[in-house]
């Protein structure tokens, strides 16, 4: 089956900027796919992604320390194996499993559900009514650089319970280690040395401000994560990892999320138009089409078997790294009607955007605020949009990104 | 008198999360879909029932007042 698909290189152009297209190939013909470059199966139908989503005791989230550098793609040299092994001594909670993942998240979940993130809502949507309206003479806007990537960056250094002139050299320093929302985006152990110098800067930002929260907690995030620290919930080093988990996973998905939002309404002006006549009234279940239909993740390389396991028919062995594909399963047809077309009004919508299992992405709620508002204040203000230049695509094989995305408006 | 109450979970909200069955491992057991389900009548007081509430990550646990047929607030 392997000879029916033209690369298992998933940094190739044609899979970066279609991956539906082979993706969705492999879910039709090959769904339990062995990738040979990568070293890791690759599950696109959605019964089996929620399957590896939702067996969290089948399918581990702990990276193995030492980690496996020969088998990294692009391989990494071997004088900065060092470095690769130091950087995986920081481990965020979402590279734990159970009891410690749910320690760790329990001693800050209670942040982000869907009422507690309601509390950052009139601010969310104040702030992005400015920054569109800050662009609206111009008639024109970059939406990643003005719109969609300071909005979710002051959103997390309120909850952290940092000053919000801090973020953009925060967001630098965290975009180098976990490198998704750098458009620089290197491979091989440049990416390691570049890592290395930001989490050193990070400790030392962030160190001093666990330990005066450890004295004296706020009503912030960052006294949260202390907190679990002094209770041993945390290590210091699992605590700095989180934090900049935080700074970028939440930063770079939602940035990505509205940046793929606004292209997938330009590209679909009916639905544009739709939204609209009921901005209140829409918002939401738009949201969760813009999440189905382009998700700011196109694919997780992140789970290993703790035993043999079958998926549609393959066995996959003990130990083995699997990769599940949510743009792929998100327009499953076994799943969802007309997976291919975008329909705001798509009820229900059980997309897997935001995965699944105890792993389900922590701030999910925070970021369907944060889109909801973000389209509502463009939807009042904007009743035309065009692309102003075709965009380029990030080449990643996690994130499924523009480089830059040039709208024009008009009244 | 302490309040009868009943415990739901929305099947098309539930992602399967478990912090729920953390909260009340009793009370809360997964279906063959990974998806959690409330024990009825359920075996724990209403302040874990509202604990669990407040702490399910996509809003899919409701804790009904059987009397009067209304959500009781976490």
């Amino acid at each position: 089956v392997l000879a029916e698909f033209e690369t298992d290189d998933l940094t190739q152009p044609e899979v970066n900027a279609d991956p539906w297209g082979y993706f969705g190939r492999l879910r039709e013909h090959d769904p339990v796919h062995w990738n040979p470059v990568f070293k890791t199966w690759i599950v696109t139908r959605y019964a089996d992604v929620n399957r590896v989503l939702r067996h969290h005791e089948l399918f581990s989230s702990k990276i193995p320390i030492p980690p496996n550098l020969a088998d990294e793609f692009p391989p990494i040299d071997e004088a900065d194996w060092p470095l690769a092994e130091g950087l995986a001594g920081y481990r965020a909670f979402i590279f734990h499993d159970r009891p410690e993942h749910l320690a760790m998240r329990q001693a800050i979940h209670r942040w982000f559900t869907p009422k507690a993130v309601e509390r950052w809502r009139a601010g969310l949507a104040e702030r992005a009514q400015e920054l569109i309206d800050a662009h609206r003479e111009s008639g024109t806007i970059e939406v990643k650089r003005d719109l969609a990537t300071p909005l979710p960056l002051l959103t997390i250094c309120w909850m952290l319970g940092v000053p919000a002139d801090d973020a953009e050299y925060l967001y630098e320093l965290a975009a180098r280690v976990y490198p998704g929302g750098t458009d620089n985006h290197e491979y091989g152990g440049a990416r390691l040395r570049v890592g290395v110098e930001a989490i050193v800067k990070l400790r030392e930002y962030f160190t001093p401000l666990i330990e005066e929260r450890e004295r004296n907690p706020q009503d912030d995030l960052i006294s949260m994560i202390a907190q679990g620290e002094a209770e041993g919930v945390y290590t210091r080093e699992d605590a700095l990892a989180s934090i900049m988990i935080l700074m970028d996973a939440g930063h770079t998905t939602t940035l990505n999320l509205i940046s793929k939002g606004v292209l997938a309404f330009v590209r679909h002006p009916e639905q544009w138009d739709l939204l609209r006549s009921a901005p209140d009234d829409l918002a939401a279940s738009a949201l969760e089409e813009i999440l189905r239909y382009d998700p700011p993740l196109k694919m997780v390389i992140l789970r290993f078997t703790t035993q043999d396991v079958e998926l549609s028919g393959t066995t996959i062995p003990a130990g083995d790294l699997v990769s599940y594909v949510i743009a792929s399963a998100n327009r499953d047809p076994r799943v969802f009607a007309d997976p291919d077309v975008f329909d705001i009004t798509r009820a229900p919508n059980p997309h897997v955007a935001f995965g699944g299992g105890i792993h389900h992405c922590l701030g999910a709620a925070l970021a369907r605020v944060s889109g909801q508002e973000t389209f509502k204040a463009l939807a009042r203000s904007f009743p035309r949009l065009h692309l102003e230049q075709e965009p380029e695509w990030m080449i990643h094989p996690v994130h499924h990104m523009v480089t830059e995305l040039q709208i024009g408006w008009s009244e | 008198m302490s309040r009868r109450f009943a415990v739901h979970v929305d099947r098309n909200l539930c992602v399967g999360n478990a912090m729920c069955r953390a909260v009340a491992p009793d009370a809360f057991t997964p279906d063959e879909q990974g998806q959690s389900v409330a024990a009825d009548p359920f075996p724990e007081p209403l302040e874990t029932a509202l604990e669990a509430a407040a702490g399910c990550p996509v809003g899919a646990i409701r804790v009904e007042d059987l009397d009067t047929g209304e959500e009781i607030d976490f």
